[in-house]
C-alpha cells in the first residue's frame, strides 16, 4: 500500500470516528468530509458555526472579541468548504471576521493563527475596505504577509520559536497547510506548503512508536508521563501511524489535516517509522523570550535525541541566561519506549519556583504576576511538577547516555529534583544505582545526592514512584540499552563497571571544577563540568558550531534557509529562498 | 476601558478586552497603550497604529504625527502614513535586556528622552543615543515635576533636577505611578496614596494596603482625585485623600487613568 493509500485510509477512518460528535468549526470539516453534499450536513454546520464562533456580547456595543483559535477555525472551514456551506454560515463567518474584535493573543503559535485567519480573510472578504481595527483592509493585509513570511524565514535560520511543543505544535502545522491550500500568493503557498512539510520533518526525526521524544519548548500541561501528549498526537498518528488509535489520535482540534489538499512528502512517514538503526539528531532551535530580570539574551537551544529500536532518549541545552529565567512549561529531556501512560517514561525536574520566573516573559507587574498566572494554572507552582524549567538544571549527552545534574540553592523554596520512574518497570536497587528492566529495554540510573523514594498520583496525569534527590549538588547519570543485547537484568547490571560513574570532583571545590565523570558501556567517557565544558572522549562539544539540523536523514547549516531531508536513496530539499544578509523579524511573543 | 457617563458612573466603552497599561490625550486624539499593541480610541472603534514589531506596550507619549512608545523589547518611534500604514524605528536593540524593557518614558527636551526601564532611568539623545543615569534600580514610572524629574522605583521614590542624577526622596516604598497638579505631587505606591504640595514632605493620603498602580487629578476640581489598584478597583476621592469610595462598576485591575484636561 501507498503512503497516500495510507493515508487516505487514516484520514476515512478518523473521519468515521469523529464526524458523528463534532461540536466546534474545526471538527467541522470531518462532518463534510463525511458526506459533503447532503443538505443535513450544511444545516449542521450552520449550527455549530453559529452557536459557537462570535457570540454576540451582551454590551451595548454587541459584539464581542474573538481570540485567535476560533477565527483560524472558522476561516479555514470557510476557505475548504465554502462551496458546500449554506448562505447563512458564510454570511455569519464573513461578519465576525469583519467587525468583531480580533486579539493576537501573545504565543507564536496565536499569532500564526491570527495573522492566517486575517489573512485568508482579507483575500476572501474584499467589500469590507476598511478592516475591524480601522484600518484599510490592504495594509493589514501586508501587515498579515510580512509576519508569516518573517516567521518563516526566521525559522528556516534560526530555529523554530515555539519548538517541537507536542502540545502546540499542530497550531503551527495547520495554519501552514491553510496558507498552503487556500493563500492568494502563490510564493506564500509554496513557502508554507513547504514551512508545513519541516514541521511534520521536525516530528518525524524525533517521532518514537505513537509519541515525540526529547526536548519540547513547550510540553502538555502535567502530561509528561503521557506516551503520547498534545494535538501533536493526533498528526502524528494521521501521518505517521501508531500502536494506538483512541481519542488523542481522533482530536476535532486537528480535524483540518484530515481534509486539506496539502499532503506531506512520502519520504516523513518512512524517516519516522524506520528504526532499522539507532538514530541521532541534533537540531538547533530559537532562543526563549525574556525580555527582564537578567543582563544577558538567551541563547540558542540545542537538542540531542537518540532512538533506538527500543527506547528514545533526548536532551536540551537550554541557552537560558540565568535565574529567574525559566519558561513554564518547558521540558528538557526524558527516556521514553513504547508503553501505556506513565509506564514508558522517565524524567526528572526541578520545580523552580520564583515570582520573577512569570514576570521575565509576561508584562505585567513583578510585583502581582506571581498570584496572577498561577491563580488559572496553579499547577505550574505545584512541588510535585514535571514540567517548566529551572535555572539550575545542566546536561550533556552522548548518543544513549546523558548525565542531568542540578545546583540548586538552599533556600530555593522547591530545594529538590524529582525524578519520576514508572511503577511497572522492575527496579533493582544496588546502593545509589537503579537498574530497571522497562519490558522492552534496559536502564541504569545512577543518582546523585541524597535520595528519597516516594509516590505521586495526581489526578489521571501523574502515577508512579518520585525518587526526591535534595541537596546542593544532585542528579543523575542515566543509561538504557536494547534488552536484546543482554540475557537478563542482572547481566545488564554486571555489564557496569564500579567506577563507571566518577564523582571525585562533584562538588568541587569552588565554581568552575563541580565535575562528573561516566564512562558508557561502549567504552565512551563523557566528562561533564557544571557551568563549563562538556567533553566526549576530551573532546569538548562545540554547541556553538551545532547546525540548524545534523542527522543522517536531515542536514541544514544555520541562516541558509536550505534543510536536506534524504533517506534510503530518496532525496528532497527544501529551499526557502533566504536572504542571508537581511536583518531577522522580531519574535516578540511568548513560545 | 471604561468612561464615566455625565452622572458619573462608569460603563465599559467597547468589546475591547486589550489590558491598557498607559493612555494619552492630546487634545485631538487618546491614545490606548495595551498589551496587544497601541490603539487610537475613537466613539466608533479602535484604530490600529501598531505593526507586527509592536506589542506589550507600557507606555506612550503622542505629539501628534510622531508617536513614541515604551515597551517590553523597547523603545520606538512611530508615524502612520497617508495610506493608513504605520511604521515603527526601534532606538533600543543595542540595549542589554533590562534596559530595553521600558515602563515608562518622558521628554527632557526636543532631543533628549528619558526612559524608566527595568535597568534604571537611561536618557536617549537624537544623536548619540543612550547613557546612563545614577538610578540603576528598575524604574515603574516617570513624571516632569516642576523644574525637576520624579522617578517611581521597585527601591522607592527618586529626584533629580536634570534627569541625570538621582537622590532619594525619603519614600521607600515601591512606586508605580505619579501625577501632579499645579504644586501638588501625588504619588501610587505599594502602600497606597502619597501626597506632597508645595514640595513638602511626603504623607500618606489613604488606601493603606492597597497596591496603587494607576492616578488621576481633575483639572477642574482640585480635590478630585482617582486611584486605580491591583489586584483591583477604581477608587475616588474628593477631599484630597482625606476619604476614598470604591467605584462599584469597575473591579477589574486598573492600570491608567485619562482624566481629561489632567495630567496622567
Amino acid at each position: 500500500m501507498s503512503y497516500t493509500d495510507e493515508l487516505v485510509a487514516r484520514r476515512q477512518a478518523i473521519v468515521a470516528d469523529m464526524a458523528p460528535t463534532v461540536s466546534t468549526a474545526f471538527g467541522a470539516h470531518a462532518v463534510f468530509a463525511a458526506d459533503p453534499d447532503a443538505p443535513e450536513t450544511a444545516r449542521r454546520v450552520e449550527e455549530i458555526v453559529t452557536t459557537t464562533f462570535g457570540a454576540q456580547s451582551d454590551s451595548p456595543f454587541a459584539v464581542a472579541q474573538m481570540g485567535c483559535f476560533d477565527p483560524f477555525g472558522a476561516m479555514f472551514l470557510y476557505c475548504r468548504w465554502q462551496e458546500q456551506m449554506n448562505q447563512a454560515t458564510r454570511d455569519h463567518i464573513q461578519h465576525v471576521m469583519t467587525h468583531n474584535v480580533h486579539g493576537r493573543g501573545n504565543t507564536e503559535n496565536h499569532w500564526l493563527m491570527h495573522y492566517t485567519a486575517q489573512l485568508l480573510a482579507a483575500e476572501r472578504f474584499t467589500d469590507a475596505d476598511t478592516w475591524w481595527n480601522g484600518q484599510p483592509r490592504e495594509v493589514f493585509h501586508a501587515e498579515a504577509t510580512r509576519w508569516i513570511l518573517g516567521t518563516i524565514d526566521r525559522t528556516v535560520r534560526i530555529g523554530h520559536h515555539e519548538y517541537d511543543s507536542t502540545d502546540y505544535h499542530g497550531w503551527h502545522v495547520l495554519p501552514m497547510i491553510a496558507l498552503a491550500d487556500h493563500a492568494a500568493d502563490a510564493t506564500l503557498r509554496q513557502r508554507a506548503a513547504d514551512m508545513a512539510s519541516l514541521l511534520i520533518a521536525d516530528m518525524a526525526l524525533e517521532y518514537f512508536k505513537g509519541g515525540w521524544a526529547g526536548g519540547h519548548a513547550r510540553e502538555g500541561y502535567r502530561e509528561n508521563t503521557h506516551t503520547s501528549v498534545g494535538c501533536s498526537a493526533a498528526l502524528l498518528y494521521l501521518y505517521f501511524g501508531g500502536p494506538t488509535f483512541g481519542p488523542r489520535q481522533a482530536q476535532q482540534q486537528m480535524a483540518p489535516a484530515l481534509t486539506s489538499f496539502y499532503q506531506p512528502p512520502d519520504m516523513l512517514a518512512a524517516i519516522a517509522n524506520d528504526r532499522e538503526q539507532p538514530r541521532l539528531v541534533k537540531k538547533t532551535k530559537a532562543p526563549r523570550n525574556i525580555f527582564r530580570h537578567v543582563v544577558d539574551d538567551a541563547q540558542p537551544v540545542r537538542k540531542t535525541t537518540y532512538t533506538s529500536a527500543s527506547f528514545a532518549l533526548g536532551t536540551t541545552q537550554l541557552g537560558l541566561p540565568g535565574a529567574p529565567a525559566g519558561p513554564i512549561d518547558l521540558v528538557s529531556w526524558d527516556l521514553t519506549w513504547e508503553g501505556p501512560d506513565h509506564e514508558a517514561k522517565i524524567v526528572s525536574c526541578h520545580p523552580y519556583v520564583d515570582t520573577g520566573r512569570f514576570s521575565a516573559f509576561l508584562s505585567e507587574l513583578p510585583q502581582d504576576i506571581g498570584r496572577g498566572v498561577p491563580a488559572a494554572k496553579p499547577f505550574l507552582q505545584f512541588a510535585d511538577r514535571l514540567y517548566g524549567a529551572s535555572p539550575y538544571e545542566q546536561m550533556m549527552q552522548h548518543e544513549s547516555a546523558a548525565i542531568i545534574l542540578y545546583r540548586i540553592p538552599a533556600d530555593d523554596q522547591h530545594p529538590f529534583v524529582n525524578l519520576y520512574l514508572p511503577r511497572s518497570t522492575t527496579w533493582r536497587h544496588q546502593g545509589n544505582v537503579l537498574f530497571g528492566d522497562t519490558g522492552t529495554c534496559y536502564v541504569m540510573i545512577h543518582l546523585i545526592g541524597c535520595s528519597r523514594w516516594d509516590s505521586v498520583r495526581d489526578a489521571h496525569f501523574i502515577d508512579g514512584w518520585f525518587v526526591r534527590l535534595r541537596g546542593d549538588g544532585v542528579g543523575l547519570v542515566i543509561e538504557a540499552a536494547e534488552r536484546t543485547d543482554y540475557d537478563s537484568l542482572a547481566a545488564f547490571a554486571d555489564a557496569f563497571d564500579s567506577g563507571a560513574v566518577d564523582l571525585s570532583n562533584w562538588p568541587g571545590k569552588k565554581a568552575g571544577q563541580h565535575q562528573v565523570g561516566y564512562t558508557t558501556l561502549a567504552g565512551a567517557h563523557l566528562h561533564m563540568t557544571y557551568d563549563g565544558t562538556h567533553q566526549v572522549n576530551e573532546t569538548p562539544i562545540d554547541y556553538a558550531a551545532w547546525k540548524l539540523y545534523d542527522a543522517p536523514e536531515a542536514s541544514a547549516e544555520m541562516n541558509t534557509g536550505v534543510i536536506r531531508l534524504a533517506h534510503k536513496g530518496e532525496a528532497l530539499e527544501l529551499d526557502f529562498g533566504v536572504d542571508a544578509q537581511r536583518p531577522l523579524m522580531p519574535m516578540r511573543v511568548i513560545g | 476601558m471604561y468612561a464615566a457617563n455625565d452622572q458619573g458612573k462608569f460603563e465599559r466603552l467597547g468589546a475591547y478586552q486589550f489590558r491598557v497599561t498607559a493612555l494619552t490625550g492630546s487634545g485631538t486624539r487618546v491614545l490606548a497603550a495595551t498589551g496587544s499593541g497601541l490603539w487610537e480610541v475613537r466613539e466608533d472603534r479602535w484604530v490600529q497604529l501598531h505593526d507586527e514589531t509592536l506589542t506589550e506596550v507600557m507606555d506612550v507619549i503622542d505629539t501628534g504625527p510622531t508617536m513614541i512608545a515604551a515597551s517590553a523589547y523597547g523603545v520606538a518611534f512611530g508615524t502612520v502614513d497617508p495610506s493608513g500604514v504605520p511604521h515603527w524605528d526601534w532606538l533600543s536593540d543595542d540595549l542589554n535586556v533590562n534596559q530595553r524593557f521600558t515602563n515608562a518614558i518622558v521628554r527632557l527636551d526636543d532631543t533628549r528622552l528619558l526612559a524608566g526601564t527595568e535597568g534604571g532611568v537611561l536618557i536617549h539623545h537624537a544623536t548619540t543615543g543612550w547613557s546612563t543615569t545614577s538610578l540603576t534600580s528598575p524604574v515603574r514610572c516617570l513624571l516632569r515635576s516642576g523644574d525637576g524629574y520624579l522617578a517611581g522605583a521597585n527601591d522607592g521614590l527618586w529626584a533629580s533636577a536634570d534627569g541625570q542624577h538621582w537622590r532619594p526622596t525619603g519614600v521607600t516604598a515601591t512606586v508605580y505611578a505619579l501625577t501632579a497638579n499645579e504644586d501638588v505631587v501625588v504619588a501610587g505606591s505599594e502602600e497606597g496614596v502619597l501626597v506632597s504640595a508645595a514640595g513638602s514632605p511626603w504623607c500618606a493620603a489613604g488606601l493603606p494596603g492597597l497596591r496603587v498602580t494607576a492616578l488621576a487629578l481633575s483639572a477642574t476640581d482640585a480635590g478630585l482625585w482617582y486611584a486605580g489598584g491591583v489586584p483591583g478597583g477604581l477608587w475616588r476621592t474628593t477631599d484630597h485623600g482625606q476619604s476614598w469610595v470604591a467605584v462599584p462598576e469597575v473591579h477589574i485591575e486598573v492600570e491608567s487613568i485619562f482624566a481629561p484636561g489632567g495630567r496622567q
